[in-house]
C-alpha cells in the first residue's frame, strides 16, 4: 500500500527544496527534544540542586570526553570487537540451529523444550562459571556476548520460518521442488524480515554482553572504564564512556541495517 | 484400506461413466476414498468411495458445498494427498507424486510478494529447475493475454485480488500443462471479478482445450465454465449427479441469461437443497 501510493506521489514539481524539507521535517523534532534535555540537565547542575560530584553537568561530560577521547576510543576497540564477534556468532549459531529447528518436527520437539529452559536461566548467574571456563581475556566476554545475543536470532528465527502460508507448501511440492529448494528458495525469504528484526535486538544484547563480561574480568574495554572511573568517583569520565558506548551500539545497529537493507533489497529486485 | 471396508459402497456407477471409459480418458478415479486420522478414536471419512473418468479435453466442475470433501478429491488427482483407498490414474499411469504436467490454481494465489508478476510465473520454471530466461517471452505473452499489460513488474501487494488470480492462471499454465486443476480458485472476490475473471479463463481454455478439472461452490460458476458438472453431497462426500452441459463454445456470460442455462441451474440447486433436508 505505502509503495503504491509513493509511486502515485506527482514527482514532477517536487526538487531539492522538497528533499531538504523533508529531512528537516524527519531529524528536526528529534534534535529539539535532545537539545531542550541537555539544556535541562545542564540548567540543574548550574543551580546547583545536586551534588556535582554525583551528576556532573553535560558540558562538563563532553569536556572530558574530548580530553580523554583517545583512551576511550582505545578501550572502545575490545568492547566493538567483542559485540561484533558475539552478534556475528550469536547470528550464525541461531540461524543454523533454527533452521534445524524448523526443518524437522522431531528435533524440534526434542530441543526446544531445552532452549526455552536456557533462555530462563538470568545469563548473568552463569558468568562466574564462564569467567572458570575461559579465563578473563576476550574469549569470556564473546561468550558472555554470544550466550545473551544466540536467543532472540533463534525465536525469530523459527518463528520467521514458520511464517510461510500453508498453500505455498501445496505449491512447492506441485511443481516437484525439493524440500532443500523450497526451504531456499521461499521459506527462507519469507522468514528473512523475521531474522534481521531478531538481529537487530541481537545487537543491543550482544553489547551488554560484552559490557557484563568487562564488569566481571576487569582488564578492557569501556565497560572496565566505567568499573574504574565508578571506583574513582570520575563521574564526567563515566557518563563520556557510556556516551562512546552508545556509538559502539549506534555503529554495529547502523552495520545490521546496512545489511538488512542490502540483502531485503536484493531480494525484492530478483 | 480397513475403513474402506467398513464404509459401505456408495460409489455411483453410471452409464454415462461406463460410456466415457470407453473413449479417451485422461484422469480415471477408481474407488478413492479418503480417511483422516485412520485408526484413532475420531477418523474423520472426507470423501467415501469415488469413481469417476475424465475424457482429453474435457472440463469438468466439482460443485458441492463446504467440506464436501471436493477439495481432498483434487488434490488427490494432484497428487499431494495420497488416497486411503482406490486409485487414481493420469494419462494412464497411477497417480503417486506430483508431476510436472498438471498445473494448479489454488483459492489464495500464492504469489511471492519479493517477485513481480512475471518472475512470479516464471517460477514455475524456477521450481522445476528448468531454464527461466528462455520462457521469458511466453510468461509476457501470457500476461498480456490475462489484461496485465504494463503490470509485468508490478509486485503483488500493487495488484488487486483478481490481477494476482490472473498471474496464477499464468504460473498455471505457463509450462503448458496437460491437466489444469483449479480448487476455488475465485471463491475470494467479489462478484463482479469472479464474472470477469470466469472470461478471463474461458479465453485462456478456448486456446487449447487441456482437460480441466474445477472445484466450485457456485452454481452458476459451474455451469458457465464446464462440459461436466458433477454434484457432490455432504461430507463423507460422494457424487450424486453427473451433468451435461449442452451449450456449444465458446462462450459469452449472456449465455448465463437463457431459459436452458436457467433450467440446469435450477435443477442442480434442486439437487443440492434436497441433499441438504434432514
Amino acid at each position: 500500500m505505502t509503495d503504491l501510493s509513493l509511486s502515485l506521489r506527482p514527482t514532477a514539481g517536487s526538487g531539492v527544496g522538497d528533499a531538504v524539507r523533508d529531512i528537516a521535517r524527519a531529524v528536526g523534532p528529534p534534535l529539539v527534544a535532545a537539545a531542550v534535555l541537555l539544556a535541562g540537565w545542564q540548567l540543574v547542575c548550574e543551580a546547583a540542586i545536586v551534588e556535582p560530584r554525583l551528576l556532573p553537568s553535560p558540558v562538563k561530560v563532553f569536556a572530558t570526553l574530548g580530553r580523554s577521547l583517545d583512551v576511550l576510543l582505545v578501550q572502545a576497540l575490545p568492547t566493538l570487537y567483542g559485540a561484533l564477534a558475539g552478534i556475528g556468532l550469536a547470528a550464525l549459531l541461531g540461524l543454523l540451529l533454527g533452521g534445524a529447528l524448523a526443518w524437522s518436527q522431531t528435533v524440534m520437539r526434542a530441543v526446544y523444550p531445552t532452549v526455552v529452559f536456557f533462555q530462563l536461566i538470568p545469563k548473568v548467574a552463569l558468568a562466574p562459571l564462564f569467567l572458570l571456563w575461559f579465563g578473563t581475556g576476550l574469549a569470556a566476554n564473546i561468550v558472555f556476548s554470544v550466550f545473551i545475543a544466540f536467543f532472540p536470532v533463534l525465536v525469530a528465527t523459527i518463528t520467521g520460518l514458520q511464517a510461510t502460508p500453508p498453500a505455498f507448501d501445496g505449491l512447492c511440492r506441485s511443481l516437484g521442488m525439493s524440500r532443500m529448494r523450497q526451504f531456499l528458495a521461499v521459506k527462507l525469504p519469507f522468514a528473512l524480515p523475521y531474522i534481521f528484526s531478531g538481529m537487530r535486538m541481537g545487537v543491543t544484547f550482544a553489547v551488554i554482553g560484552v559490557v557484563l563480561g568487562e564488569f566481571i574480568t576487569g582488564q578492557a574495554g569501556l565497560g572496565y572504564i566505567i568499573l574504574f572511573s565508578a571506583n574513582n568517583f570520575e563521574t564526567a569520565l563515566l557518563l563520556a564512556s557510556i556516551v562512546v558506548l552508545c556509538g559502539v551500539g549506534a555503529l554495529l545497529f547502523g552495520l545490521f541495517l546496512g545489511l538488512e537493507a542490502i540483502v531485503l533489497c536484493l531480494y525484492d529486485s530478483r | 484400506m480397513s475403513a474402506a471396508g467398513a464404509a459401505p459402497m456408495r460409489a455411483v456407477v453410471s452409464l454415462a461413466e461406463r460410456a466415457a471409459a470407453r473413449s479417451v480418458d485422461h484422469v480415471a478415479l477408481d474407488g478413492v476414498a479418503k480417511i483422516y486420522n485412520p485408526g484413532t478414536r475420531q477418523p474423520v471419512e472426507a470423501l467415501a468411495p469415488t469413481s469417476f473418468t475424465i475424457k482429453a479435453g474435457e472440463f469438468v466442475a466439482l460443485l458441492g458445498p463446504s467440506g464436501c470433501g471436493k477439495s481432498t478429491l483434487l488434490m488427490m488427482v494432484a497428487g499431494l494427498e495420497a488416497p486411503s483407498a482406490g486409485s487414481i490414474a493420469v494419462g494412464g499411469k497411477p497417480m503417486t507424486a506430483p508431476r510436472p504436467e498438471i498445473g494448479i490454481m489454488f483459492q489464495d494465489p500464492t504469489l511471492l510478494p519479493w517477485k513481480s508478476a512475471i518472475d512470479n510465473v516464471l517460477f514455475a520454471f524456477q521450481a522445476m529447475n528448468r531454464p527461466v530466461a528462455l520462457h521469458r517471452d511466453r510468461a509476457a505473452a501470457l500476461l498480456d493475454r490475462v489484461g496485465l499489460a504494463g503490470f509485468h513488474d508490478r509486485k503483488p501487494r500493487q495488484l488487486s485480488g483478481g490481477m494476482r488470480q490472473r498471474v496464477a492462471i499464468c504460473r498455471a499454465l505457463v509450462h503448458e500443462p496437460e491437466l489444469l486443476l483449479m480448487d476455488e480458485p475465485f471463491s475470494a472476490l467479489d462478484a463482479l471479478s469472479r464474472d470477469e475473471m470466469n472470461l478471463v479463463l474461458m479465453n485462456m481454455w478456448e486456446g487449447r482445450h487441456r482437460t480441466a478439472l474445477f472445484v466450485t461452490h457456485s452454481i452458476r460458476e459451474a455451469v458457465y465454465l464446464s462440459d461436466r458438472v458433477l454434484v457432490m453431497s455432504r461430507r463423507p462426500g460422494r457424487i450424486v449427479e453427473d451433468v451435461r452441459i449442452p451449450f456449444t463454445r465458446p462462450r459469452d456470460l449472456a449465455v448465463g441469461e437463457t431459459v436452458a442455462f436457467n433450467e440446469i441451474c435450477g435443477h442442480l440447486r434442486g439437487k443440492i437443497e434436497r441433499m441438504h433436508r434432514p
